[in-house]
């Protein structure tokens, strides 16, 4: 046992100030960093295989589906057409169209959305998730600095996209000599750059609420609306509204076709700003608190919140509103520029040839087919974290007194799908009802807006299957339950990229979204569809099923 | 007799891990029964099979005449129970969580739900993320405890609460014995079960090691005896039953063995007493006697 003396006191003891942060808000970033490596070592490593993975044999495939550069060009042409405009590039370098050119119109926005929702994930994980779970407590009691921990990830994500980003333009250089290696340069960076914003992005959104899932909602959201932003500038006749978008910006560097670096500067200095804001707004909060105050809530139950279906959907009433809305609106720009689209063949004859006579009608469908399929993914997105909460829910601990109560497994398992389902089309026919609304406005035409509502419909049978895959693995492979992501990855590259991917029928006969009709303007196979349902709900037996069997997980 | 929960060779592996390795308990009608252990020893496993939330490997086990895996659903219109940890949906207030359980199980009287919430001390206004570790578990308890059922099962329903609490708690199990319901109650403090408990298992490392009322169990073991003698009482520590003899300013204390207590004390009478005390064995020594041999072969690695 050591004792001081009283003058040891005096020197070692220091003031401290209440008014101003004492220095070294950082101290022990470096250790946050290498604990933050640590947790990651599978994750990252993965993210870096997968997204260098998937745009190198993308890229590499550009050459064996498009062998001519005739057979380039006439897709330089459609490429410049809204339907393809909507999820792919601002189309720079269509009129020669290159493979580089190709490449980056039609694969930058991949590794940009893939690196954006990696951040996003990355930073609320070592920032918000942190908190929420308490373990901040314990590590800013030792010597931590207040903002080591939001720094610390900062750190990390702009590592990881800058190495991801490397590693793209290095294998894409070696895989395909005909890429100069500016270009390689300048498609990596461009992702990098994305990713680095929408990691400041949520270092913003961590601090405004208390749940990391709410902080990952609002980052996506902002993710969805610089998506729409410039879709819907690169559609118009002039390019202005992209460049309110980050996305529209890392994606002006026009790789392959004329590299220019300067449109990466508004992205590092958007990202510097955000990140100081994250900074300031975490000194106005104490820890694991959000900046809105808790109100004090009724002391008794409504009638309908003791039923498990109001109790299911309670917990989900917030982020249902705020799907619906914001699909509502997704769908509603899309649907406004219905009158760009049909204006746009008779400005590119030579388009004309491409879809036959019926010519105006046929590009306005394959339009809206196409908002529709996007629509339908994004939603499937939805259903499936509302089909997946018993899982998380289960692990949490929250089943557990719920399933000790005279409440059985398969009922609160089943109203929990039910509810996953009436959430899933509430919020596919807010995105309908969002393009069909304007495109009513558009065309002065109401029936439109029953057109749009019945090419929503079909694709109910499509989210219920992604259900019946969720509620399969809960039951039957509990710690297997992210597979059911895979199918909705799977479904969004045969969709979006199954024609350019030139994917065997075979392969593409694994998305669910690939069974659904082409609405408006196609057949419905009502087969299709009931294989569909059917699927579903022999999956969903397997699962509760399943459910009912197996132990329930308990900590 | 009439036996509320009967488990008979209760088995149950988590991969290499054995939670359960042969589990017996019988809990009879109308006792509060103390299930006392340490951490890891198998408590909230075998109060998982007995809800039916797990499922047994092997044995045999039946609570208030069904097969709690088979029959959960209307035996749990029967029982209610407490968690070791408790979780709460944070958006939910801690009213709304106590209603949704009660409701679930049938509903309860509003007077006695708002009558134990006063009791214990709970603002049912509160939205549950806003609730410390103590205040979940209360929200558990009230939401348990309102209920009015024959069976409540309790894992560790005071971790978190204060001493001011766990007496509230304490008055409340008083209560539901004198109106007649079953109680199992897991924990690993000492005092609670022999305040509250009438009968005791005691498990470790997945079994039962030592069961039966707190009577028999302290018939089995050592009583503790503190005595000042006029002429010095030197030759104890050789006589057979002794234990832990230590001297102390003229005082001599240790203890020894149930059957050996006749003789003993006649030869502290023999030595002439002056002051005597002997209280019997708490349970903490009862418990610590059958972890004497882990700590001995414990002793060459990480012994003191």
């Amino acid at each position: 046992m050591t004792t001081l003396t009283s003058a040891d006191r005096l020197d070692t003891v220091q003031p401290i100030s209440p008014s101003r942060r004492p220095a070294g808000a950082l101290t022990g970033t470096g250790t946050l960093v290498r604990l933050a490596l640590r947790r990651d070592r599978v994750r990252l490593p993965a993210w870096l295989v997968g997204v260098v993975g998937f745009l190198t044999l993308s890229a590499v495939s550009v050459p064996e589906v498009f062998p001519t550069a005739a057979e380039r060009q006439a897709r330089g042409d459609f490429a410049r057409s809204p339907v393809l405009t909507i999820f792919t590039g601002p189309g720079y370098g269509t009129d020669d169209y290159t493979v580089g050119a190709m490449v980056a119109n039609e694969y930058l926005i991949y590794g940009v959305v893939a690196l954006a929702l990696m951040s996003i994930f990355l930073v609320v994980r070592h920032t918000r998730a942190e908190e929420e779970a308490g373990r901040v407590e314990l590590v800013r009691s030792s010597v931590v600095g207040a903002h080591a921990a939001p720094t610390a990830a900062l750190v990390v994500a702009v590592g990881a996209n800058l190495a991801i980003g490397s590693a793209t333009a290095l294998t894409l250089t070696a895989a395909m000599p005909e890429l100069a290696a500016a270009g390689a340069w300048a498609f990596g960076l461009s992702m990098a750059a994305a990713g680095i914003v929408f990691a400041a992005v949520a270092a913003v959104t961590a601090q405004l609420t208390e749940h990391s899932r709410g902080a990952v909602g609002l980052a996506v959201v902002a993710l969805g609306v610089a998506f729409v932003v410039r879709a819907v500038g690169d559609i118009g006749d002039d390019r202005t509204l992209s460049w309110f978008s980050p996305i529209g910006w890392v994606q002006s560097t026009r790789p392959w076709v004329d590299e220019r670096w300067w449109p990466l500067l508004p992205a590092l200095l958007f990202a510097l700003v955000l990140a100081a804001l994250a900074y300031v707004l975490a000194s106005r909060r104490d820890v694991a608190a959000g900046l809105l105050p808790a109100r004090p809530g009724p002391a008794r139950a409504a009638d309908p919140l003791v039923h498990p279906a109001g109790l299911a959907l309670r917990l989900e009433r917030t982020s249902l509103g705020i799907w619906a809305v914001g699909l509502f609106a997704f769908g509603a720009a899309f649907g406004s520029l219905l009158g760009e689209v049909e204006g746009f063949l008779a400005d590119n004859p030579q388009l004309q040839e491409l879809f036959g006579a019926a010519g105006d009608a046929t590009v306005v469908d394959a339009f809206l087919t196409t908002v529709l399929l996007l629509l339908g993914l994004l939603a499937g997105g939805y259903t499936l974290t509302v089909t997946l909460r018993a899982h998380r829910d289960e692990r949490a601990g929250l089943a557990e007194p719920l399933l000790a109560t005279p409440l059985s497994r398969v009922r609160w398992a089943g109203t929990n799908l039910m509810v996953a389902a009436v959430a899933g089309s509430v919020v596919m026919l807010a995105a309908a009802a969002g393009v069909g609304t304007t495109a009513a406005i558009e065309r002065g035409d109401i029936t439109w807006l029953g057109e749009l509502l019945g090419a929503g419909l079909v694709h109910l049978p499509a989210l219920w299957l992604l259900i019946g895959v969720g509620a399969a693995l809960t039951g039957l492979l509990p710690r297997a339950t992210a597979l059911s992501w895979i199918v909705l990855v799977y479904a969004a590259v045969v969709g979006l990229m199954g024609d350019v991917l030139d994917l065997p029928d075979g392969l593409r006969a694994g998305s669910p979204f690939h069974h659904v009709p082409e609405l408006p303007g196609g057949e419905v196979d009502a087969t299709a569809l009931a294989g569909l349902a059917l699927l579903a709900a022999i999956l969903i037996g397997l699962g509760l099923a399943g459910f009912r069997r197996r132990d329930l997980h308990t900590t | 007799m009439d036996e509320v929960i009967g488990a008979e060779g209760l088995t149950k592996a988590f991969g290499q891990t054995r939670a359960l390795d042969g589990v017996d308990l019988r809990v009879t009608r109308g006792e509060v029964h103390g299930f006392l252990g340490p951490n890891g020893a198998g408590k909230s496993t075998t109060i998982r099979v007995l809800l039916g939330l797990l499922r047994a490997d092997a044995g045999r086990v039946h609570v208030l005449g069904g097969d709690p895996w088979r029959d959960a659903v209307p035996l749990h219109r029967r029982l209610a129970y407490v968690p070791g940890d408790v979780e709460l949906w944070p958006t939910l207030t801690g009213g709304e969580a106590i209603d949704v359980f009660t409701r679930l199980r049938g509903g309860v009287e509003p007077a006695r739900r708002d009558e134990l919430c006063e009791r214990f001390d709970l603002d049912p206004t509160k939205k549950a993320r806003t609730y410390s570790k103590g205040n979940r578990q209360k929200v558990a308890i009230v939401g348990a405890l309102a209920s009015d059922v024959e069976l409540y099962l309790l894992d560790e329903p005071t971790a978190g609460l204060d001493p001011l609490m766990e007496a509230v708690f304490a008055e409340v199990v008083d209560e539901l014995r004198e109106a007649g319901a079953t109680v199992l109650l897991s924990s690993h403090l000492m005092a609670q079960v022999e305040r509250l408990c009438g009968a005791v298992s005691i498990i470790r490392a997945g079994r039962i090691v030592e069961t039966g009322t707190l009577d028999q169990l302290r018939h089995l073991t050592r009583t503790t005896i503190s005595a000042t003698t006029r002429t010095p009482a030197d030759g104890l520590v050789d006589l057979a039953g002794v234990h832990d003899l230590r001297h102390e300013d003229g005082r001599v204390t240790f203890e020894v063995d149930g059957e050996q207590l006749h003789t003993i004390v006649g030869q502290l009478h023999a030595r002439g007493i002056d002051s005597l005390v002997s209280h019997p064995p708490t349970l903490e020594q009862l418990f610590m006697r059958h972890y004497e041999r882990d700590l001995a072969t414990a002793g060459d690695g990480g012994g003191r």
